[in-house]
Order: structure tokens, then C-alpha cells, then sequence
């Protein structure tokens, strides 16, 4: 990502959901729309324009005529250009060959020309566009908001970035990939305070230094976050009362992973304000409303250490093609029975990390 | 699984989401009275280390690794694995990191589980399920009847 003006990111999204968005902008975008799947129904021509309305109260009056509620797209009348004849959708046809007029419409033959078998789209538009171009190749579909997507948990749902997210999220992706580089392509993280826009953690993976195959930069950087909640919290809880001997132990083990943060962030000559201006440890529950951006996509263990820790967004730079557990191999986010859900963002145009 | 659920019991007592396991290596050939030892054993600290990701399996590969240093992984990768609830996806992503394979549950885990509830982390993981799981059961229900003080959402917790 060499430019700010560069900053492209692609939501990762349930495979159903990514379809659904690529045909949805496309489009858009005024590109060639995707073909629906098509089904046989039959219609008939209106031998006189002003039955219409007597038509439509028989149709809809016709059991036979009924349109299954997955057809509820389908418009009754066709008005065909130039002030054409009306055609009428009478019903959906199981039998190509069968032209009769549905049962209970005997009554109104005189008023319709004979029945004929069409093709009409039996997929659901996402979009108007894909609903114009369906009604002027097969046959008038309205595009119904509520029905064109998948319906959604909000953590799950398609959100565009504001201009100002996109600067903010570029330029801590490009520090976070930077940081890899200046240490041998070790995969690295960052947890950030976004509204304050400010590093709260920031984090090497150091499996091999450590001896520890659990040592991966996400784990680092949720360790590290919460160690740094927790230190303050503890020693505005020493402040008021004298500290309980049961939180002397995990106090030390605070201490320790915050002393870490800051050798790294020495190394790094990265000194950040210990204050964190606006960031409120104390009233931080687990990670929530941080970001986290990964060099690396995470593997299982890390992504759901993510999710646990209540984090609002993921980018990642590169994709793990090997392990990757938010877009390449899985994608754990978009499991709808988990009980929180982050959206996940990658570089529009991603170059693989040869490794 | 008996020593798994005691860890569930006292982390119970510390106001934990009362889920507990044990790593055993067994000494011996199979199938002849094998001699079982504990390696390490955990229960969750999420709420006391304000960390989601305190599960009592991390804690316990992690205290192994603290006691013994980089040699843990040789000795996890030789044991076994006892917890009370089925492994969530980030801990069936480190039993796969530290690679123990063998792992008994108790209850299943239908928010979480990485081992066949919501996905399988590790299709070569050999599983055994449901041992002791209505122990298991009655001893998350006793939690949950009771408030967590900490947690907005008690299952973050597990
Ligand atoms: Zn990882
Ligand atoms: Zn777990």
C-alpha cells in the first residue's frame, strides 16, 4: 500500500453474502447484470386494456393464480413498450406444454387472448439496476429492499467505510506491515483506539524467541491490551483500597507483558503517551470498540481470540492462504450462532506474502 | 475427567465460568494398566485477568510453559487432553498449534465449539465426547444461575 490515496479495502464476507455484493455492484456500476435463474409461468394478452382492472381482482380472486411467496418479485402486468398490448402473468406453470387457462378463470376467457408459455425470473433482484435490466429481457420484477439480501446479524452486515475510516485504517495498516518488514516478515499486530486514534497495543509474534507455538502477534497484542486495562485498573483500585493478595499474581503477570510492550515499542522508536488520551481502561470492557490490524491474516486461535476479546473491526495486509482463518480456509466471523461479530477488511487488491 | 472437573470446581469458587481440563501423558504400553500423569492443568481466568482469551486450556499449556520452558511442546504433543467442555475454536486452534491430538470433552459447546460444534479446526484431532458431560452440565448451570458480577454476557466468558 504505497499511497493514502491507495486506501482500498474489501469487506470479507460469507460466501453467499460476497456473491450477493459482487452482483449487487456490478450492477451498480452500470456492468452486464447476472442472468436470473429462470422459470416457465403463463400469461396471456388483454383483448381489451380496460379489463385490467377486472382482471387483476379475478387473478388475485383465483386460488390457482396464486403466486408463491418466493415470486412475490414478479410483477402481474407487462405494459409492453410503445403503448403495446397488456400481458398478464396468470400463474406458474409446472407443465411446459400446458396452455390451458387456470381453473376458476374460465369466466374471463373472452376478455384474454389465448395463453402463452414465457420464461420469468424466479431469483430475487438485489438491486434496481438487476431489476431493470431482468424486466426489459424477461419480464417486469420489482426490486423489494427487504427481500434482496440475506437477512443479517448487524455484526454481519455489508458496512462501508467513510473516507475518514479508510485514511485511518491505510495508515495503520501500512504501519503494521512495516513493522513486520523491520523485523524479518515476523507477523505483527496493532490494537488501536480508533475515536482517539491512538496504538493501545502493538505486538511481534515471538513463538520462536519465546519457545511458545502460542506466541502469535494477535495473542500478543489481546494479551498485552488487556494486561495494560487491567495494570490501571488495579492500581486505581490500590489507590482506593489496598489490593486483594488474589490479584497480587495476575498484577505481576500484567506488569510483565506491559514491560514487554514497551521494549517493543522502544525498539520500534515508537514511544507512545502511557495516558492514552482518550482510551478509558478502566471502563474497557475486554476489547470493545478497538480495531485490530494484523500483517498477517490470523489462523483459528487468533481469529476467535479476536472475537472473544469483543474487537470492533480486523484488517489484515496479506492473506494466509495456508491457515487463514478469516477469508482463506474459514470464515469464522460469519458464523451467525456466535454471540459477537466483528467485520473483517482486507486491501482491496492484496499481494500474497511469499513465505 | 475427574481431575478436569475439579479445576472446573475451583474455578467456580473464584467466580470463573466453572470450565476446567487436565494434559495426562500415560506411561506404559496400551492396553496394559498404564500409568497416568498430569502435566499441567487449568480452569478459565477470564474474568480475573480481564481476558477473554484465559481459557483454562491456555492457562494450563501456558502455566506448562512457564514451569518447563520450550520442552512443554515435546511433552503437550505426547499427552492428552481432559476438559470439561468441548474445546472453543481459539482453543482447538492452540491444541493444534501445540499439537495434542487426543482430546476428551465433557459437554458440547454449540456458541463455540472448534471441535465439530461450529467448525473443526483439526479434522485429524482424534475426539471423544460426552464423557462426565452431565457433570459438566450441572456445574455451568450452577454458575449461570448464579450473577456474574464481571461479564456483560457470561458466555464471552467461556
Ligand atoms: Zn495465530
Ligand atoms: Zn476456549
Amino acid at each position: 500500500m504505497p499511497d493514502a490515496n491507495d486506501d482500498d479495502f474489501r469487506q470479507v464476507l460469507s460466501r453467499e453474502h460476497e456473491a450477493l455484493e459482487k452482483r449487487r455492484r456490478r450492477a451498480a456500476a452500470g456492468l452486464e447484470t447476472a442472468p436470473p435463474k429462470l422459470r416457465l409461468a403463463l400469461c396471456a394478452t388483454l383483448l381489451d386494456k380496460r379489463d385490467t382492472g377486472i382482471l387483476l381482482r379475478a387473478l388475485r380472486e383465483t386460488p390457482s393464480c396464486a403466486l408463491p411467496e418466493d415470486l412475490a418479485h414478479l410483477r402481474r402486468i407487462f405494459k409492453t413498450p410503445n403503448d403495446g398490448p397488456v400481458k398478464l402473468l396468470l400463474c406458474c406453470s409446472e407443465n411446459p406444454n400446458d396452455c390451458t387457462l387456470p381453473q376458476g378463470l374460465e369466466a374471463m376467457r373472452d376478455k384474454l387472448g389465448d395463453p402463452e408459455v414465457i420464461e420469468i425470473p424466479e431469483s430475487t433482484p438485489v438491486s434496481y439496476e438487476e431489476a431493470r435490466s431482468w424486466t426489459m429481457r424477461y419480464w417486469p420484477v420489482n426490486f423489494i429492499k427487504s427481500r434482496a439480501g440475506l437477512s443479517l446479524k448487524p455484526g454481519l452486515q455489508v458496512l462501508d467505510l467513510t473516507q475518514s475510516d479508510r485514511v485511518q485504517a491505510g495508515k495503520y495498516l501500512r504501519q503494521v506491515t512495516a513493522l513486520s518488514a523491520s523485523h524479518q516478515g515476523k507477523d505483527a499486530a496493532l490494537i488501536v483506539e480508533p475515536n482517539a486514534d491512538v496504538v493501545v497495543a502493538k505486538s511481534l509474534d515471538t513463538t520462536t524467541e519465546e519457545g511458545h507455538p502460542l506466541r502469535h502477534a494477535a495473542m500478543n497484542c489481546i494479551n498485552s491490551t488487556c494486561a495494560r486495562i487491567l495494570q490501571t485498573r488495579l492500581s486505581k483500585q490500590a489507590d482506593a483500597v489496598p489490593s486483594p493478595a488474589s490479584a497480587a499474581g495476575s498484577r505481576k503477570r500484567a506488569k510483565l507483558d506491559e514491560e514487554k510492550h514497551d521494549s517493543l515499542a522502544k525498539e520500534t522508536g515508537d514511544l507512545e503517551n502511557d495516558d492514552f488520551p482518550g482510551f478509558d481502561p478502566v471502563n474497557t470492557y475486554l476489547c470493545t470498540g478497538l480495531d485490530a490490524y494484523l500483517s498477517m491474516e490470523p489462523c483459528p486461535m487468533c481469529a476467535m481470540a479476536l472475537l472473544h476479546s469483543r474487537v470492533r473491526r480486523v484488517f489484515y495486509a496479506s492473506p494466509n492462504p495456508r491457515r487463514g482463518a478469516l477469508g482463506s480456509c474459514a470464515r469464522i466471523h460469519c458464523h451467525e450462532q456466535l454471540n459477537h461479530h466483528f467485520q473483517v477488511f482486507t486491501c482491496a487488491d492484496p499481494k500474497p506474502k511469499e513465505s | 475427567m475427574r481431575a478436569a472437573l475439579a479445576e472446573g470446581e475451583a474455578a467456580l469458587a473464584r467466580r470463573e465460568v466453572p470450565i476446567g481440563c487436565v494434559f495426562v501423558v500415560r506411561q506404559g504400553e496400551e492396553n496394559v494398566a498404564a500409568e497416568e500423569t498430569v502435566l499441567t492443568s487449568g480452569g478459565n481466568e477470564t474474568n480475573e485477568e480481564a481476558n477473554a482469551t484465559r481459557h483454562a486450556e491456555i492457562v494450563a499449556i501456558d502455566r506448562l510453559f512457564a514451569r518447563v520452558g520450550p520442552s512443554a511442546k515435546d511433552l503437550l504433543a505426547s499427552s492428552e487432553l481432559f476438559v470439561t467442555c468441548e474445546p472453543c475454536i481459539m482453543c482447538a486452534g492452540a491444541l493444534r498449534e501445540v499439537g495434542v491430538r487426543k482430546i476428551t470433552f465433557g459437554c458440547g459447546n454449540d456458541k463455540f465449539g472448534g471441535c465439530g460444534s461450529v467448525i473443526t479446526v483439526d479434522p485429524d484431532a482424534d475426539l471423544r465426547a460426552g464423557l462426565l458431560a452431565d457433570e459438566a452440565v450441572s456445574l455451568l448451570q450452577k454458575f449461570y444461575q448464579r450473577e456474574n458480577p464481571q461479564s456483560r454476557d457470561t458466555l464471552a466468558a467461556k
